[in-house]
């Protein structure tokens, strides 16, 4: 029996991998984009961490996950982001939207409630960095001090459109944000790719993005004020910068109430954000895996 | 005495029996549209009601839908005739006499239709 289950289960790995890369074009993902009018609810239990690259901050775990998303008319709230479409096509839609910035999460100070509300709504957080640890050497140039004592930097709202286009089992989107909160003037722009593929009850994506933050932005968040130098962090003046990322979900779907769900990102900060006292690494990994409940 | 009133509710039965099948036969009721797709709480729409019989002169036309409704007087034969209903249930229209002894009934079935949005990734996209 568990050798017949073992062989099930290989089989369909291979078949799946086989399908992923023989046949790439044979399902349409379109369900997977949409949603059901009206509230939905949900909740995961399991394991992930937002990295936190923030020094000597500790990584944000994740554990508990809850979704909460309404999709009325034209507008839809999905946990932290509220979303409005004006223009919806067949293969494209532009829309409004405001959400919570990321780069702030790390340095809230209830940032593993705030993150775990604020990563189901879909939009890509910036990866993170492990935690400094007292022997690690520092990088150059470098200089760092008592980070419970620098400045405080506040959570910010950004609001901007997005544009989204399908394309087979494609998705491209072009996206451009202000500061709604006016702590920071920044703007930040992204352009992302993710291809989708869903056989059976498997749903896997892959996707790749790239983020721009203006120098106001990645400034606010990853500069050093006079205070930070004063409680020992070196001087560092944030730049307009780069976030690369790399993404993979895998779902499994038990039922239309429980399945799996895992996602993994890989994220680079370029030097304008790396550079910085306050961070310790460029290289990003974020993860999560758990069970899901839908309502 | 017991044989006698037991061949005369047999014949009750079956009288009864007869004549309801030979209303059924000859009576016909049908709607259009006859069914209902709705994303909304309630199906609200104007149908139209052909019916016939040879059973009677006059008929009733009873509709169950949010409340029950009786139209009567009607004639044994009739076309397009217009009612507005709304129900969040199938609705129900009946041939009757004057009597109300059913004669021929359908249905309209009522189907809620989810909208579909599209969103901006998967459900449960975590980073």
């Amino acid at each position: 029996m568990i050798v017949n289950s073992g062989c099930s289960i290989g089989l369909r790995i291979i078949l799946l991998l086989s399908t992923l890369y023989l046949s790439p074009q044979a399902h349409s993902t379109a369900p997977a984009y949409l949603a059901d009018e009206g509230l939905s609810l949900g909740i995961s239990l399991g394991y992930g961490q937002l990295d936190n690259p923030v020094y000597n901050k500790g990584d944000i775990p994740l554990y508990v996950l809850p979704r909460v998303e309404l999709f009325v008319g034209d507008f839809s709230f999905a946990n932290t982001q509220l979303t409005w479409t004006p223009i919806t096509r067949e293969n494209y839609q532009l829309s409004v939207f405001t959400q919570l910035n990321e780069d702030g999460l790390y340095f809230a100070k209830h940032s593993a409630a705030l993150a775990a509300i604020r990563t189901i709504s879909g939009r890509p957080p910036m990866g993170s960095i492990p935690p400094a640890m007292g022997d690690m050497p520092p990088t150059t140039q470098k200089r760092r001090g008592d980070i419970g004592s620098i400045s405080n930097r506040k959570l910010s709202f950004m609001t901007g459109a997005e544009a989204l286009y399908d394309w087979q089992n494609w998705r491209f989107s072009v996206s451009w944000a202000m500061e709604l909160t006016n702590y920071h003037k920044g703007l930040q722009g992204a352009l992302s790719a993710q291809r989708l593929y869903k056989i059976d009850q498997h749903l896997l994506l892959l996707g790749i993005e790239v983020q721009h933050l203006n120098r106001g932005l990645v400034d606010y968040y990853y500069g050093t004020s006079q205070q930070d130098v004063q409680v020992g962090f070196s001087r560092f003046e944030g730049r307009s910068s780069q976030k690369y990322g790399l993404k993979a979900s895998y779902q499994y779907h038990f039922s239309q109430q429980w399945q799996f769900i895992s996602d993994v990102k890989y994220q680079r900060l370029s030097s304008g954000i790396a550079d910085s006292p306050l961070i310790n690494d460029s290289n990003l990994l974020s993860f999560y895996a758990g069970i899901a409940w839908n309502y | 005495m017991l044989r006698t009133n037991s061949f005369l509710l047999m014949m009750l039965i079956l009288s009864f029996t007869l004549s309801k099948l030979a209303f059924a036969e000859s009576s016909h009721i049908e709607v259009t549209p006859s069914n209902c797709v709705t994303n909304e709480q309630d199906c609200v729409m104007n149908i139209k009601v052909d019916w016939f019989t040879e059973a009677t002169s006059t008929v009733c036309i009873r509709v169950t839908d949010q409340q029950v409704r009786l139209f009567c007087q009607k004639p044994k034969q009739g076309h397009n005739f217009l009612i507005a209903v709304r129900n969040n249930r199938n609705i129900v229209l009946e041939l009757l006499t004057e009597q109300l002894i059913p004669l021929e009934s359908t249905e309209i079935n009522v189907f809620y239709q989810n909208i579909k949005k599209r969103r901006r990734d998967i459900a449960w996209s975590i980073f």
